[in-house]
């Protein structure tokens, strides 16, 4: 099982999310962060944004489906400038489902 | 598993929910958390499998819909996870019985590395060394 954490501009969350619907995958978590890539911001005439408004998706699939999953926020998340994102996939050791407490095995798929 | 390792947990929960989980950890570890407003859905895909029908707009499930979560980071001894997951799902189901659906999800992962931020600014070259 891994987690997909996903750091895209925020105006690609529809076409994100939708790409995952495509996959069947319903399951996430997305929340307001901000941050800066190796650009270290933006420049907007004299102005300067030392970080940048994001969205971070937390995915968590199972092993073979994680790389679809990649392919296509990647796609989804695409706009060819800088700034388009990062996608983080990192191992997870147990997920539990609150409501009943169980332990799941494979398809936890998010929150 | 010894004493040392670290975990990682994610605990996904009903934004509502907040304060009954701030309780439940503050009695197991005082230590430090961090806690993010997220929005999220689950396998069923948001209010339609999550919410009573009478909560359904114009009587229609909505699609597509994200509902209001809050995200609790934590990094705690590995040994603690079970004790953690327990009083969070007790203190969760509580108030929710388990027969709701959403009530959240919790993820642990193992954490490879720790580095304290603490002490002397390290040298950022050997320059800056030996000038």
């Amino acid at each position: 099982m891994k987690m997909i954490r996903a750091i895209v501009r925020p105006d690609r969350d529809r076409e994100v999310v939708r790409a995952l619907e495509d996959l069947g995958v319903f399951a996430l978590t997305k929340l307001p962060v901000t941050g800066r890539g190796r650009q270290g911001g933006a420049q907007s005439g004299a102005l300067r944004y030392q970080e940048l408004a994001k969205l971070m998706l937390l995915v968590v699939l199972p092993e073979d489906q994680v790389d679809a999953a990649v392919t296509a926020i990647a796609h989804a998340a695409y706009t060819g400038y800088p700034g388009d994102g990062r996608i983080f996939v990192s191992e997870v050791a147990q997920a539990i489902r609150i409501r009943t407490g169980e332990i799941l095995p494979e398809p936890a798929r998010g929150a | 598993m010894s004493d040392d390792d670290l975990s990682e947990v994610y605990l996904v929960v009903r934004a509502e929910e907040r304060p009954a989980v701030e309780l439940a950890l503050e009695g197991l570890l005082p230590a430090l958390h961090s806690s993010f407003p997220a929005v999220g859905r689950g396998r069923g895909g948001g209010l339609r499998s999550q919410r009573p029908a009478r909560f359904w707009p114009f009587g229609r499930p909505p699609a597509g819909e994200f509902l209001p979560k809050i995200v609790f980071y934590l990094v705690v001894p590995s040994s603690m996870v079970d004790d953690l997951v327990r009083a969070v799902t007790a203190a969760v189901c509580a108030e929710r019985g388990d027969a709701e659906h959403g009530l959240g999800v919790v993820f642990v992962s193992p954490i490879l590395r720790e580095t304290a931020i603490v002490g002397a600014r390290p040298a950022r070259s050997a320059a800056e060394v030996s000038p």
